[in-house]
């Protein structure tokens, strides 16, 4: 059994997302729950990919062929840990906001999310305030992350903030925001629940957002 | 009698290039192609129109916008009627910039979110002070020739800080200035108050006073508000730069050339669609070309990539003859340190050497996110420095000296023949804040480092008075038109002080 | 597919044009020719004579043809050899190629753990062996300075016999004379394995500099020969103060300092034809306020850029200056004068560039310099390498693939290209504001100093061979012997 599970965080250490794929029908074959293959398969190796990127013997287009795995044993998993009732990582609304249409900062943060297991909804770049909202009541998140590139666009980040309270939804959902221009006081200012210097502070913020870091 | 030379050919600077012609025309031909096959999408339907009107395909029209394809024909008749060279004045006119190929020009960045503050060396955000101040730095340094904000005014209402910036670059500066501009609005007040400090609309036809800033998305990406903008400074006789920022691996490819190729086809549908709109619409093309790091996932600023890629870049704005948009005097460290020092040397030496037009960004630090005022004043020098490398080795029967040789004699001295004494003024470069005291010297002068001599000229440069550059009338002429772009918008404001 | 299809490779760079350098070739000619050098070596002038050269007393001229010659039988291209038999470690003499390392003869040290300024001492050349050895970007080897706790006539041989067991790169050596060059020699050959083995793959380089203007010392010319008669490859290069020893005019420093080294060029050729020959040499300015020879000027890289295209144009390799500063400590002078002279080192495309490393004008070497510049030189090697242009970098069919608004950051495209487009750094920060500040807020001198002490912790040399530790005591013990009643 330990076999599979070295099997899973190595395909996943080494960004394989047939191998990961794999691995994840062995374990299910085999009667591994699914939060067994999580914890002990695809979280290791994503734990492990951690720790070689911020030492910097990872790149990042390696860290986000290991998130690819990962998201693709999720993807197997996903369905089962609902019915079981376990807890999920969570999922993610991500939205560049209205007026700016830089998005890589956003993609890049949201890839990095699904490496620690979150499913992200993507709303796209140019986003309308109405826009999250829609969403937030269509999927039903446990965070909203925010990207914006320009200090004109950042106020788009507030008035979005603030339509959601006035939609009634702020207390459903943590609210993260990042971006050039962004810092920690301003995401203080407008009531943000958390900030992102980077991508990969980003995802972790999201993990301990949720309580799962 | 002596003869003078004849079929003699000189190097009369030193030259440099990265790619042959065969190179510069094959990333030309692929351009054309992704211009042609992908295409680009829109999101202004009047551009749209006018590409569609002038023979481009249309196709996968959504709510707010379409993929626009370009066949290589209409690239050749853009060319053709594309400015070779665009001159951007100052307000003083005897500032000025004459934009074609080889002839360098150096300046500041624009819009950091942050800065350094220079007298306590903490970063914070940008006010209309600062931006006041690097003008009148930038008005002092005899290297910089034009001037970008090297700040985003944010004490000021947010959604109009475009129009502040302006006025305070205007307190500072006579030297041709590069805008940036929120929207459309934005370059309409900021035309109206160039027009104020000339002194009338008609004076804009006897040169532009300052040049317009657009950035496409990459990839392939023109936003609603970059097409306004193109239409609508094509139709004023606005000169605008014209210039994406692919970062290669991320929103461009991993190689250089396909960089290259990239860029080159988001700037050519910019080219052509200013010349459908007007024929002799003055365009200058470039860009930050850059890399991510891939290990830190930044957009790198000081990378030798970054260096390369401009200077690929300027060879084929070369050839193609457009003026060009370089950058160099840029750094990734976080101050002006050692690391910021190597950055800005090597890339101030390469867009050099290439011959860029208008190299932007001297300044800037923390990828682009900050400025620094000690970077750009120790640019400067640096910039100096490489100037006079660029001056070349001269050969002739003076400089060869030969006869002095002979005179003087083996085991003899140059120091006190009339040779040397004519010429050791021209001859050797005079440092600012170099320093080549022997060491007991240097101990006894408070064995200061480079950074420290910097930052003592910096306080200087700040707190030698000046005469005010604009008088009482026309600040408030100029102030006025800020004022009422901000009652036009406040209500996109947001209720909270977002950066004080 | 294309064809007639020409690329560069690497990027191309030009001082001057043909026509000048052939004006400025005829200029050197005509000193050697017409007016002349002071040749202070009576052997050297009759080898001179014999040859066809017109010697007045010490005065010698020598006639163009003598001077083709000589130049037509020195190599252009050769290679120095690791004395490991690392080929890694071989340097490859030819058009082209750039490479880099330290000088010698500073009379003072950057302590590594005080970082005071001290005196060179005996324990100090290991050590810059050691960087030399792990430094990726660095190729050859010299000191950094003069020993000064050993009697003064054989520092030369300490650096030597504390430079080669701690680095298996080549070594450029100077000596104080033949005996001292024998001295050196003998540690060399045992190394290599007997001097024919050693002439088939010389491990290290010698040094000899003559005065400018225009005279051929003594000590300059006597090394010369022994290592001529040796086929030691040699580097005869002089150290003109354009406005000082020389014309103030790039071009006149180029031609004085030129003839200067060809003197050398064809004793040595007479004796040795096809002698591996290096001209060159430290070309700068006379600061006129501080009267110092300017290390960190922009007329060093533009002198030395003329010297070496004038080198390349007739065939010889450049013996060339950069990496250094005239600043007094480690700061943003010492980087961006040390930066501008590596880079422009390396645009011109070689041959050996000395006194990385060099600080406050050449008195005060500093393995943090050093190790800074190794960085420099990457970064220059980035931009000289160029960009390659063919189907596949050209992604025509990646960028279609993506299209507007995507992204490539997965694209299997970038997971190629990614690591060898790239340069990374070693100790350029590219890290976020708020990481950096976590992080300690380090300037890049912090991290210069970080990877001087890991490097000195871990790295360790390939060892040389028994027999050549008991030759280098043994060459030790007897040069003490030898100079022991000197003063």
């Amino acid at each position: 059994m330990s076999e599979i599970f070295e099997g899973l965080s190595t395909a996943v250490l080494e960004g394989d997302s047939k191998k990961s794929v794999k691995f994840v029908e062995k374990a299910l074959k085999q009667d591994i729950t699914p939060q067994e293959i999580l914890d002990k398969g695809l979280i290791v190796g994503m734990a492990e990919v951690g720790v070689r990127f911020k030492r910097g013997d990872m790149f990042v287009p390696e860290v986000l062929m290991s998130a690819e795995a990962m998201a693709a044993g999720m993807d197997l998993i996903r369905p089962l840990l609902i019915e079981t009732g376990a807890k999920l990582v969570g999922k993610i609304l991500m939205g560049t906001v209205k007026g700016d249409l830089h998005d890589i900062g956003k993609n890049l943060v949201s890839m990095m999310c699904e490496g620690n297991g979150f499913e992200i909804i993507d709303i796209g770049f140019n986003a309308e305030p109405e826009k999250f909202i829609a969403g937030i009541k269509k999927h039903q998140p446990n965070i909203v992350g925010m990207s914006a590139m320009l200090t004109t666009t950042m106020r788009s980040m507030g008035h979005t903030i603030k339509a959601i309270e006035e939609a009634g939804l702020r207390d459903q959902v943590k609210v993260i925001v990042g971006g050039a221009p962004v810092d920690k006081e301003f995401s203080e200012r407008i009531g943000a629940d958390g900030y992102g210097s980077n991508a990969p502070s980003g995802a972790e913020l999201a993990l301990q957002l949720v309580g799962a870091a | 009698m002596q003869v003078l030379k004849n079929n003699y050919l000189v190097n009369a600077t030193p030259t440099f290039e990265v790619l042959s012609e065969d190179e510069i025309e094959a990333i030309y031909f692929a351009a054309l192609r992704v211009l042609h096959e992908t295409g680009v999408r829109v999101y202004e339907k009047e551009g749209v129109e006018v590409a569609y009107s002038g023979g481009a395909i249309v196709e996968d029209t959504t709510d707010d916008s379409s993929l626009v394809k370009m066949p290589p024909w209409m690239v050749d008749r853009a060319l053709a009627t594309l400015p070779r060279k665009v001159v951007v004045y100052g307000p003083d006119r005897n500032n000025r910039m004459e934009l074609f190929k080889n002839q360098i020009y150096f300046g500041a960045g624009s819009d950091t979110p942050f800065t350094i503050d220079p007298y306590t060396s903490k970063r914070r955000r940008a006010t209309y002070q600062d931006v006041k101040n690097f003008a009148r730095v930038a008005q002092t340094l005899p290297n910089i020739d034009f001037h970008m904000s090297l700040g985003i005014v944010q004490d000021t209402a947010v959604g109009t800080y475009d129009r502040w910036q302006y006025l305070a670059m205007l307190e500072g500066t006579t030297k041709p200035i590069n805008i940036t501009a929120v929207d459309l609005d934005g370059v309409r007040d900021q035309l109206e108050m160039a027009y104020i400090r000339l002194g009338g609309k008609e004076e804009w036809k006897k040169g532009p006073i300052f040049s317009l800033y657009i950035e496409p998305v990459s990839p392939l990406s023109h936003s609603e508000e970059v097409v306004q903008k193109l239409l609508f400074a094509s139709d004023n006789d606005i000169p605008f730069v014209y210039t994406p920022c692919p970062l290669s691996g991320a929103t461009a490819p991993s190689t250089l050339a396909g960089t290259a190729v990239q860029a080159l086809t988001e700037s050519l549908f910019g080219i052509v669609l200013s010349q459908l709109r007007k024929p002799g619409a003055q365009v200058i093309i470039g860009g930050l070309m850059s890399n991510m790091d891939m290990k830190t996932a930044v957009y790198c600023y000081g990378s030798p990539e970054m260096a390369l890629l401009s200077a690929a870049y300027t060879q084929i704005t070369k050839w193609l003859g457009v003026p060009e948009y370089e950058t160099a005097g840029c750094s990734d460290a976080k101050m002006f340190d050692e690391q910021a020092a190597m950055e800005a040397t090597i890339n101030i030496s390469t867009a050099a050497l290439i011959g860029g037009n208008m190299i932007h960004d001297v300044g800037y630090i923390e990828q682009g996110l900050t400025s620094s005022m000690e970077m750009m004043v120790a640019s400067d020098e640096i910039i100096d420095m490489v100037k006079r490398i660029m001056r070349g080795i001269p050969v002739n029967d003076d400089t060869k000296a030969l006869d002095v040789m002979e005179d003087i004699g083996p085991g003899g001295h140059y120091l006190e023949h009339d040779h040397t004494y004519n010429r050791f003024r021209t001859e050797i470069w005079r440092p600012k804040m170099i320093d080549r005291q022997v060491y007991e010297n240097w101990e006894l002068s408070g064995s200061k480092t480079y950074r420290q001599r910097v930052h003592e000229r910096t306080i200087e440069i700040l707190e030698t008075e000046t005469e005010p550059i604009l008088d009482e009338a026309m600040y408030k002429e100029l102030r006025r038109i800020c004022e009422l772009a901000d009652e036009r918008h406040k209500d996109e404001e947001l209720d909270v002080d977002m950066f004080s | 597919m294309r064809t007639n299809y020409k690329v560069n490779s690497g990027t191309r760079f030009r001082m001057l044009s043909e026509d000048q350098l052939e004006e400025l070739f005829n200029g050197v000619l005509h000193v050697l020719e017409n007016i002349g050098l002071e040749v202070h070596h009576e052997e050297s002038r009759e080898i001179l004579k014999k040859a066809g050269a017109w010697v007045d007393g010490l005065h010698v001229r020598i006639p163009s043809y003598m001077v083709r010659r000589a130049l037509d039988m020195a190599p252009r291209s050769f290679t120095l050899y690791a004395r490991d038999g690392n080929p890694a470690n071989n340097i490859h003499i030819g058009p082209g190629r750039a490479h880099f390392g330290p000088g010698p003869t500073c009379p003072n040290f950057i302590d590594v753990e005080t970082m005071e300024r001290r005196p060179y001492l005996k324990s100090d050349v290991p050590l810059v062996a050691r960087m030399v050895d792990a430094l990726p970007n660095i190729d050859f080897c010299e000191s950094l300075g003069t020993v000064n706790d050993v009697h003064h006539e054989l520092g030369a041989l300490y650096e030597f016999a504390g430079m080669f067991p701690n680095t298996s790169k080549p070594i450029v050596a100077w000596s104080y004379d033949w005996d001292d060059s024998a001295a050196i020699h003998e540690i060399a050959i045992t190394e290599a394995g007997g001097q024919e083995a050693f002439e088939r793959r010389p491990n290290y380089v010698h040094y000899c500099e003559p005065l400018s203007p225009l005279v051929s010392t003594f000590e300059a010319l006597d090394k010369l020969i022994f290592a001529a008669r040796h086929r030691v490859p040699l580097i005869f290069t002089p150290c003109p103060i354009a406005g000082g020893t020389a014309p103030i005019t790039p071009a006149g420093i180029v031609i004085q300092g030129a003839a200067e080294s060809w003197m050398g060029l064809v004793i040595a050729q007479t004796i040795q034809p096809g002698l591996p020959f290096f001209m060159g040499g430290v070309y700068s300015v006379m600061d006129m306020n501080a009267m110092i020879l300017s290390y960190g000027a922009p007329e060093l890289s533009l002198m030395m850029a003329g010297i070496t295209e004038l080198a390349h144009y007739v065939g010889l390799p450049l013996w060339q200056t950069g990496g250094c500063t005239d600043s007094k400590t480690f700061d943003e002078q010492a980087i961006i004068e040390g930066s501008l002279s590596v880079f422009f080192s390396a645009l011109t495309g070689g041959d050996m560039t000395h006194d990385v490393g060099y600080t406050e004008s050449a008195m005060t070497g500093s393995v943090f310099q050093l190790a800074a510049m190794d960085e420099a030189i990457g970064y220059s090697r980035r931009i000289t390498r160029g960009i390659e242009v063919n189907e596949d970098t050209l992604a025509v069919n990646v960028i279609n693939d993506v299209g507007p608004n995507g992204h490539y950051l997965k694209h299997e495209h970038t997971r190629r290209y990614y690591k060898n487009e790239f340069w990374y750094p070693n100790v350029c920060d590219r890290t976020d504001y708020e990481t950096w500040d976590m992080m300690g807020r380090t300037t890049m001198k912090d991290r210069v100093v970080s990877r001087v002490n890991d490097i000195l912790a871990s790295h360790q040399p390939s060892p040389i061979k028994p027999e050549t530790e008991k030759v280098i005591k043994k060459v030790l013990e007897e040069a003490e012997e030898r100079v022991k009643d000197h003063d």
